[in-house]
């Protein structure tokens, strides 16, 4: 890992990954340098924001300098105490998979040689940590998917993918907040709202939480429409 | 109190509420946006005693005709667009009173490529996520989240209680620090965090060559036409966060630079970030332009960014806060 500056009000740890895809080793390491950096609470540091094999840190230049910054980070390397999974909220998200609400699941299970229902078991088998949340407000980059269901993103993306839909790329899963175009295979759909301008915070997932998905039935889908807002408190 | 407005009678080129942004958003997926030229929107809001990231107008390349209810205490800035005042010319960087039923109009842009108006306590739109800012590919935030068209009528407070006591209002920016827009000048770039993704001849042309802003440029980026900036290897990093200011290559090697309303996660090499302190600079330049680089160290812009943070100081202070302000002065 390696400290860059990123402008003059922004810090970038970087570390070098060779795979295309996200390491799950290093979203791990990339996590645990968010909270020592967070718990460190240094005065004039702003915001964090962890990505795949990256975290930027904004501060305010006129309090902090980025020698200054770098040289308290560089010091912070050490033991971190064990992350407080209490703390971690986990999100159970309801999916309808397949027929209308999934509709690139049977080409999905031909690729991948596996019956629809493994498909559905795999991916709903597993719990999943964010990554990352970011290219649409409030999109989830969750990872790893089951080895058995990586594939490529589509070679031409849909034009229009449905809000709601739960897709898979790559070791990744993620769900579309507003419909949008999209490479990403569509296995699935929730009901939940996932982003909603007038709650804060707007969105629910954030880097470090986990999520699993759960298979529900078409006409369970009015139970969830409200999305787990106001049982999460 | 009296219902309070200004009424938009010609709309003007991408007239927009912006104000600070939504920094810190960005993890949630949600863009920064706000004012393109944060300067011109600081000074604009400090004359007229707002806090300095509110509300303001930025309208681009043409001005809006807007019509004032009730008194008012406006400043007008950013890029020169010879703003009048029922006709009469109307100085810019300085608080102006103005009478109830008086139409505020702007000639043709003759420097720079956005202005900005402010009002003294600032267009009462609800923020959405903590800002004002309009959003307009989002379609929130500012007013119903789009740009202001003919018609529209934005609450503001009745300035009537800040020009009480305090005639004249001619509180203005020492003519030493008007940007001048007009003039070219480099832009200083800090190398950015993937340097060492771009051969030699990359950093020689980025230095050398002038890059022209092309037309397909707006809020959210300015895509820049020049000598291609050739990678080692790949174009590709995994998705990391992205700022304005933050110059980007993609594998055809033309540059695109990040402004206001960029998206928060990008996939291509960062080869440097524009200075903070020459983003306004940045912001009043327009398609067709030519920009020329130059490098400058994180040091050296941070020192520029303590320079600026110490100007603002002396401004704010030198202003002070509603609701009272003090006569005829001149800052800084």
């Amino acid at each position: 890992m390696e400290l860059f500056p990123y402008g003059d009000d922004v810090l970038l740890l970087r570390w070098k990954s060779s795979a295309p895809a996200p390491d799950p080793a290093i979203v791990e390491e990339v996590d645990a340098w968010a909270r020592r950096i967070r718990m460190a609470g240094i005065p004039g540091v702003l915001h964090l924001f962890p990505a795949f094999d990256s975290l930027a840190v904004t501060y305010d230049p006129v309090r902090l300098s980025f020698a200054d910054l770098a040289e308290r980070i560089r010091r912070l390397d050490g033991p971190l105490p064990p992350e407080d999974a209490a703390a971690v909220p986990c999100f159970e998200v309801p999916v309808v998979y397949g027929g209308k609400y999934g509709p690139d699941l049977p080409a999905v299970a031909r690729t991948l040689g596996l019956p629809e229902d493994e498909v559905i078991a795999l991916h709903a088998g597993k719990e999943y940590k964010v990554w990352m949340v970011g290219f649409l407000a409030g999109f989830p980059y969750a990872g790893a998917l089951d080895g058995r269901l990586v594939l490529p993103r589509k070679t031409s993306p849909s034009l229009s993918v449905r809000a709601g839909s739960v897709a898979i790329a790559g070791n990744l899963t993620g769900i579309y907040p507003l419909a949008s175009p999209g490479g990403w295979h569509v296995i699935g759909w929730t009901p939940w709202p996932i982003f909603h301008l007038r709650r804060d915070p707007p969105a629910l997932f954030q880097a470090g939480c986990r999520l699993r998905f759960r298979a529900i039935a078409e006409d369970e889908i009015d139970r969830y429409q409200g999305g787990p807002w106001d049982k999460q408190g | 109190m009296p219902h309070a407005f200004i009424e938009i009678e010609k709309a003007g080129l991408f007239t927009t509420i912006q104000d600070g942004g939504r920094a810190g958003k960005q993890m949630y997926g949600v863009p920064v946006s706000g004012a393109m030229d944060r300067f011109a929107m600081r000074v604009a809001n400090l004359l007229v005693g707002n806090r300095p990231d509110g509300p303001v107008l930025e309208f681009t390349l043409i001005g809006p005709a807007v019509r004032f209810s009730c008194p008012q205490v406006i400043a007008v800035a950013g890029g020169d667009f010879q703003p009048r005042l029922d006709g009469e010319p109307m100085p810019a960087w300085q608080a102006v009173p103005v009478r109830a039923g008086a139409l505020l109009t702007f000639g043709p842009c003759v420097a720079g490529a956005r202005g900005y108006l402010a009002v003294a306590g600032g267009f009462q739109v609800p923020p959405v996520m903590g800002s004002a800012a309009t959003y307009v590919r989002g379609g929130y935030g500012g007013w119903q989240g789009r740009a202001l068209q003919a018609g529209d009528r934005i609450p503001v407070l009745d300035g009537t209680v800040f020009l009480r006591g305090t005639s004249p209002i001619r509180r203005r920016l020492a003519p030493p620090w008007i940007p001048d827009y007009a003039k070219p000048r480099p832009v200083r770039v800090i190398p950015g965090p993937h340097a060492d993704m771009f051969r030699q001849e990359a950093w020689k042309r980025l230095w050398t060559a002038p890059y022209r802003i092309l037309p397909a440029s707006d809020r959210m980026g300015y895509r820049l036409q020049g000598p291609a900036l050739p990678h080692r290897q790949s174009a590709d990093v995994l998705s990391t966060y992205i700022f304005p200011g933050a110059i980007q290559v993609p594998a055809d090697g033309q540059p695109i630079v990040l402004m206001a309303d960029c998206q928060v996660t990008g996939g291509y090499a960062v080869i440097g970030v524009v200075a903070g302190a020459d983003l306004p600079y940045l912001a009043q330049r327009k398609p067709g332009d030519e920009l020329r680089f130059r490098p400058v160290s994180v040091a050296e812009a941070q020192r520029l960014r303590r320079r600026e943070a110490a100007f603002f100081a002396r401004l704010r202070a030198g202003c002070g806060q509603h609701p009272k302000m003090r006569s005829s002065s001149e800052h800084c």
